[in-house]
């Protein structure tokens, strides 16, 4: 193997732990803590804004948990 | 819909007794606004205003890079006023919510979020670039892969933003301060102060051909890359929220930021237009380290690649950061949806927003090679201007409005901008000429761009409009506006 090609193994190698480490840590913070506890927000959830949403809210209602993942 | 009308939206309800959000860390001093701000735009004095001097000739860039510069420390003195008075992640777009409306807001935080995912995608490529010359320069004849380290540095430097605000920009002080220092040891070497010596500044006196090869239009068609003597230093508004004392750190951080860019200017086009020929700076990839290569110092030589290097990292480190603020901001207003607001309850960082963007820019800084098309890295950096000059025409009036809903005294500011409107005025202005320098270049990208975020903006609308907290956007603590 050539330095290049060594060097290049080195850093796809390391690319691909720091991102191994990230998911991993993203979905361990997902699981150890409740997600209203990592939220920054007034309020927790994507419901609807009662005055915003009252042309369309049928429609909206259901859309609300597909769009976010709920 | 008004600042007026969100305010008085009441929809919110609010968040269960004795639970508290977990929020950004408030570590940030001046310093660290300073190494977000010049970390960002130092990389553009190592590589890319010198295409200013293919459109305009030498004296087209020295007019661009002072007209540009007076655009933005317009910027600097505006944002240093509404931040110390609006600190919040987000920057311009936390302004545009609060003086403008939602869609405003959403456009701005868009905006945002792609000029900096694009620059640090920009930045990846050209890191990658640097590392096969300095492989070359060492006397390797075997390339190395630029897929392999372009995606390593995104991908370190994601982990080190996702870790902590304080250690990225601390980072970004040392590598910034290296970099800048480089350039002015770069002038002290060839004798700058001395022109007979090492510079050669007789081709730029007498005949105007050498100088001004293209006459005034040509002046205004360099306006498009002497932004890139400063493109970026509005970012240190984004890391406002994590500021010790946002009313002191970012008018200190920001102003410190554009006159170390103003001096940065200054000292690379007089180097640089002593040592090279127009002809060929007007094309050069990397020009202050060709300069560096020109005064036959071998350590200037090494000095001005690793201050390019450590320029390159700086910018897309501090890419990352606002980029990642400015999708976290408009996450938790519901412009989108509420899981990537998510504060790391360690780190205190916005962490999925963070990893989110790390697949975008290596999609953008990739594909140039992937696909064999060096041009797309122009479209990719052009992509990321356009929408920092987006920005820009927007908040001249955002000022405006600014100070009539709350005028001077009605508020507690950190930093008052002198002089107004004319700031604000040149601003817009300013905005409207590099506008027109840009159509004359990429007309087809600008307008492309536009269509772009009218298709966004629809889909905002559409979509994601219904979910926006009306009431809840109003976060600052500020009063109710003059006359409502």
């Amino acid at each position: 193997m050539t330095t290049a090609s060594i060097l290049n193994l080195l850093a796809w190698v390391l690319s691909a732990l720091i991102a191994a480490w990230l998911i991993h840590d993203v979905v361990r913070v997902a699981r150890t803590h409740d997600e209203k506890d990592l939220i920054n927000a007034a309020e927790m959830f994507d419901d609807l804004d009662p005055q915003a949403a009252a042309p369309v809210a049928p429609a909206a209602s259901s859309s609300s948990s597909k769009e976010d993942g709920r | 819909m008004t600042a007026a009308g969100e305010s008085s939206a009441s929809t919110v309800s609010a968040p269960a007794p004795g639970h508290h959000a977990p929020a950004l860390r408030k570590v940030l001093s001046p310093m660290h606004i300073w190494a977000l701000g010049v970390g960002i735009v130092l990389v553009g004095e190592f590589m890319g205003w010198n295409f200013s001097v293919e459109k305009g000739g030498m004296y087209g860039a020295l007019v661009a890079a002072w007209f540009v510069g007076l655009l933005y420390t317009c910027i600097v003195m505006i944002n240093s006023e509404i931040t110390s008075a609006i600190p919040a992640a987000g920057g311009q777009y936390a302004q545009a919510k609060h003086t403008v409306g939602p869609l405003m807001a959403f456009n701005v935080g868009l905006y945002l979020t792609l000029a900096y995912t694009m620059l640090e995608a920009a930045n990846a490529n050209v890191l990658s670039y640097l590392l096969s010359q300095l492989s070359s320069l060492t006397g390797s004849s075997e390339e190395l892969s630029p897929y392999a380290f372009a995606t390593l540095a995104i991908m370190a430097l994601a982990w080190l933003n996702y870790r902590g605000v304080f250690a990225a920009l601390s980072l970004n002080f040392v590598i910034t301060g290296f970099a800048f220092i480089t350039i002015i040891v770069l002038f002290f070497g060839v004798s700058g102060w001395n022109a007979g010596i090492s510079l050669h500044l007789d081709g730029l006196i007498g005949s105007l051909d050498n100088g001004l090869p293209y006459g005034w239009i040509g002046v205004i068609a360099a306006f498009q890359f002497g932004m890139w003597f400063y493109l970026g230093i509005e970012g240190t508004a984004q890391a406002a929220e994590e500021c010790r004392s946002a009313s002191r750190s970012v008018p200190i951080g920001s102003m410190a930021g554009i006159m170390t860019l103003i001096i940065a200017a200054g000292l690379t086009w007089y180097v640089c237009a002593g040592l090279l020929p127009w002809h060929y700076l007007g094309v050069s990839i990397t020009p202050l380290f060709d300069a560096a290569r020109v005064s036959g110092s071998g350590v200037l030589v090494v000095l001005l690649l690793l201050g390019t290097l450590f320029a390159t990292i700086a910018s897309a480190n501090g890419c990352i950061n606002d980029a990642s603020r400015a999708w976290f901001s408009m996450s938790r207003d519901r412009y989108l949806p509420a899981w990537f607001s998510a504060v790391h309850p360690r780190y205190h960082t916005p962490f999925r927003s963070v990893v989110f963007l790390v697949p975008i820019a290596i999609a953008f800084a990739l594909l140039p090679v992937l696909l064999d098309q060096p041009t797309l890295l122009a479209t990719v950096i052009t992509f990321s201007i356009l929408s920092g000059l987006l920005t820009y025409s927007f908040m001249g009036p955002n000022f405006i409005r600014f100070r009539k809903l709350w005028p001077t005294g009605t508020i507690t500011r950190g930093y008052v901008l002198p002089l107004h409107p004319a700031p604000a005025i040149a601003l817009l202005l300013l905005s409207g000429i590099v506008f027109f320098a840009t159509f004359l270049g990429y007309g087809t990208a600008l307008l492309s761009l536009l269509a772009f975020y009218l298709l966004a903006s629809i889909w905002f609308v559409q979509r994601r409009y219904k979910y926006v907290k009306r009431g809840a956007q109003f976060t600052a603590d500020l009063p109710r506006p003059r006359g409502y």
